[in-house]
């Protein structure tokens, strides 16, 4: 458990390509349309990255927010699907945004639990004393999915987010984190220099089921953690901003931590699962209703790595920006 | 848990109206979404949670009622 004072989420803004595919054209297994939970999904054009919409995000945050250039102290990219193996993402988005020069800028490698992770870095720098931190989660799976593998090519989908963390006395977020590398194969995209797994493909594969029971096994007791250390009851919890694995899965989640399917927000069904940048997206996504109820917001994230974590926040004040399409 | 109640989770699993404990499960019915479908039923009926690898080799629906039962 890790509690960081004086912090707050001030900003998020979200990007999706415009160009978008109904599952229904795609297949006639209805039963594993409404399993998955995915309708349709926004996928990036040939020439369309993940650095690509996540600048769009933080333009249109640091342009509607009148955020001053020059407070952004650092600026962290988590993604599996980085512009280039070398140099870091974050690197190039420090240019690309004509952000200061004396920045820390640097990528994280993370899927499903990237968000949360993320937050937390960010949170830990701007407690150390920067003036605040852009955080830029994003996924181009579209660009990792073998079309052919009905285990994935309907469910993921394209976003990439920026998310402004800064100072603010009496605000806090709590997190939970944790990671088991025993079940790395689980979810794995090898490349060329490291054949020592058993998976040979140059596309992402996921073990469904050994995943999903990962999570039932891992994410009830992180969610009592979570409540525990938070000092909540599950009935204090407004709303539950999980990451957007797949319907069938949050359901099931919710049966298991007894918390109603109702406070789960949900955006899988119109934008897939879109890994790091699920969260973000599913806050945009439903921002009217989170603006009545800004408070006690518990986000979760789990999957690649295998890792999770927790993130328990207000986001009243927050700047929720409606989704942009590009 | 009952033998019964598991039979009726594998024929809603696939979708038919009953199955018995013969019923072979081969890759036209028992695919990786069958399997997690199943996992997710019997976690949200019994709280149970299955070994994947266990309900991905079983090859009747004998065998998932054993699986299921198991330590019970």
């Amino acid at each position: 458990m890790i509690k960081i004072e004086g912090v707050k989420i001030s900003g998020i803004s979200v990007c999706v390509p415009k160009n978008f595919v109904n599952n229904e054209d795609l297949t006639e297994n209805k039963k594993l349309i409404s399993s998955i939970g995915v309708k349709q999904r926004h996928i990036a054009s040939e020439n369309q990255h993940t650095m690509d919409l996540c600048v769009i995000a933080a333009e249109k945050l640091i342009k509607e927010m009148d955020i001053e250039k020059n407070s952004i102290d650092a600026v962290i990219f988590v993604s599996q699907t980085p512009e280039y193996q070398l140099p870091a993402t974050a690197c190039i988005i420090q240019d690309i945004l004509k952000l200061k020069n004396n920045i820390v800028a640097y990528d994280v490698n993370l899927g499903c639990s990237g968000y949360t992770h993320g937050l937390l870095l960010a949170s830990s720098l701007v407690k150390s004393g920067l003036v605040s931190v852009l955080l830029l989660a994003g996924e181009t799976p579209s660009k990792i999915v073998d079309n052919n593998d009905s285990s994935s090519n309907l469910l993921f989908g394209d976003a990439g987010s920026a998310t402004i963390i800064t100072q603010k006395v009496d605000s806090n977020i709590s997190f939970v984190l944790g990671n088991d590398g025993s079940g790395f194969e689980s979810i794995i995209l090898d490349n060329d220099n490291n054949k020592k797994t058993s998976n040979k493909s140059n596309f992402l594969t996921m073990n469904g089921a050994e995943v999903f029971t990962f999570t039932l096994k891992r994410i009830p007791q992180l969610i009592k953690d979570t409540l525990t250390y938070s000092k909540l009851n599950k009935d204090d919890v407004n709303y539950c901003i999980f990451h957007q694995a797949n319907l069938l899965m949050l359901k099931t989640l919710a049966k298991s931590i007894d918390i109603n399917f109702d406070k789960f927000l949900i955006s899988i069904d119109k934008y897939g699962n879109t890994s790091s940048a699920s969260i973000p997206l599913t806050i945009c996504h439903n921002r009217e209703k989170i603006v009545k109820n800004p408070e006690k917001i518990l986000m979760a994230g789990f999957g690649v790595g295998l890792s999770w974590s927790t993130a328990v926040s207000d986001l009243k004040d927050t700047v929720i920006l409606p989704i942009t399409e590009a | 848990m009952t033998k019964d109640e598991i039979l009726q989770i594998i024929a809603n699993t696939i979708e038919v109206d009953s199955v018995d404990e013969s019923l072979q499960l081969n890759d036209d019915i028992w695919d990786s979404l069958a399997i997690i479908i199943f996992i997710a039923a019997i976690n949200q009926d019994y709280g149970k949670i299955l070994d994947p690898q266990g309900v991905f080799s079983a090859k009747t629906a004998k065998d998932l009622i054993d699986i299921s039962m198991q330590d019970l």
